[in-house]
């Protein structure tokens, strides 16, 4: 090989590297968060895993029907947006996760939908003192001790929520493998049935974590 | 002595290509009734198609509608694998309200979906809202 073609070679080389990386660089840019230049990793819950869980949970709501739709006294059925609690919280995982990575957003998607607004006076305890302070300063303010008169938003309740998340890891060689199982149930607090739930998994594989999918 | 080397070794190579080649082929047999029972809703399509590699692998067969108890519009679009090895696919819903305007929602993120060699897959996507009256759905191939 002449000093020409290693050269030439070299330079083709070197061409050709840069047309694969396609003119990325390591310099921090701001991506489209809902699109697909989302880091993926292996071992953690990504943002585009939260926001597909949330997704197929929301999906899963509407369709069912269950939600902005009650029977009054007189038995008629009435459309009014349902009032949601939001329940007990369960992380099976080794990692932590912010409950509302995943609910927030359902909770989100309910409302603009119309179909069912959440109860933030209580906690998950079925206590008052939600996630606001203020409205449940209000509403202990206007509940008597014995709860013998409870403020408007006490009485009408229509579900609660429970949610929680599994974690499963495998490994085959280098091969990593985890699967995040979220479950939902969606309870009818007068009658303590479950009257909507599901679960969706998402699963990743690979060596190493990756840029884009 | 040198050409019987290179021989060897580009024989070894194309064995290898071939061998490659056919374990990554990957197809699905699928079986449904002949009559199928459903009334469905097909929706005459626009289609703007500029990723012609993608035609192939994600072929949009058929695109029905329906509404949800409360009203709400749903889609589902099939989706045909024409090659003969599993390809994965980027897909987004988008929605539109009476005005023409985009519906902002959590539920219009990439997902992806997975489809064996000669697969057909259904992707469902339900509206936000009661005002979505239109949808889009968009293709996107994989990053390499």
């Amino acid at each position: 090989m002449t000093k020409h073609t290693c050269k030439l070679f070299v330079t083709a080389l070197a061409f050709g590297g840069l047309m694969l990386a396609g003119c990325e660089s390591g310099n921090a840019r701001r991506i489209d968060p809902a699109g697909t230049q989302t880091i993926t990793s292996i071992k953690h819950l990504d943002i585009q895993d939260a926001a597909d869980a949330a997704a197929a949970m929301s999906q899963s709501l509407l369709n069912s029907g269950r939600l902005g739709r009650h029977a009054n006294a007189a038995g008629q059925t009435i459309v009014r947006p349902s009032i949601i609690a939001i329940d007990r919280y369960v992380n099976n995982t080794s990692q932590q996760i912010d409950r509302d990575e995943v609910l927030k957003k359902i909770r989100v998607t309910l409302n603009k939908a119309g179909v069912a607004q959440t109860l933030v006076t209580i906690n998950d305890q079925g206590e008052l003192g939600g996630e606001s302070n203020i409205a449940s300063k209000y509403a202990q303010q206007n509940t008597p001790a014995d709860r013998s008169v409870q403020t408007p938003e006490l009485l009408v309740v229509d579900y609660s929520l429970t949610f929680k998340i599994i974690e499963n890891k495998g490994q085959a060689g280098k091969v990593r493998q985890t699967t995040f199982t979220f479950q939902m149930s969606l309870v009818d607090v007068k009658s303590g049935l479950a009257v909507w739930e599901d679960e969706t998994q998402i699963t990743k594989q690979g060596k190493h974590s990756s840029v884009g999918w | 002595m040198a050409k019987r080397r290179i021989q060897l070794i580009a024989t070894l190579t194309l064995t290898g290509v071939l061998v490659g080649a056919v374990a990554g082929c990957q197809t699905v047999n699928t079986y449904e009734p002949n009559d199928p029972q459903a009334v469905v809703h097909t929706v005459n399509d626009k289609r703007v198609e500029t990723d012609m590699s993608l035609i192939n692998k994600a072929h949009m067969q058929s695109l029905i509608t329906a509404h949800t108890p409360d009203g709400l519009l749903k889609v589902q679009a099939q989706l045909f694998n024409g090659t003969n090895k599993r390809e994965k696919i980027n897909y987004r819903f988008q929605w539109v309200d009476q005005d023409g305007m985009l519906i902002d929602t959590p539920l219009s993120t990439w997902k992806q979906v997975s489809l064996a060699g000669r697969e057909k897959v259904m992707i469902q996507a339900t509206a936000p809202s009661k005002n979505a009256v239109d949808f889009r759905l968009k293709l996107l191939e994989p990053k390499g």
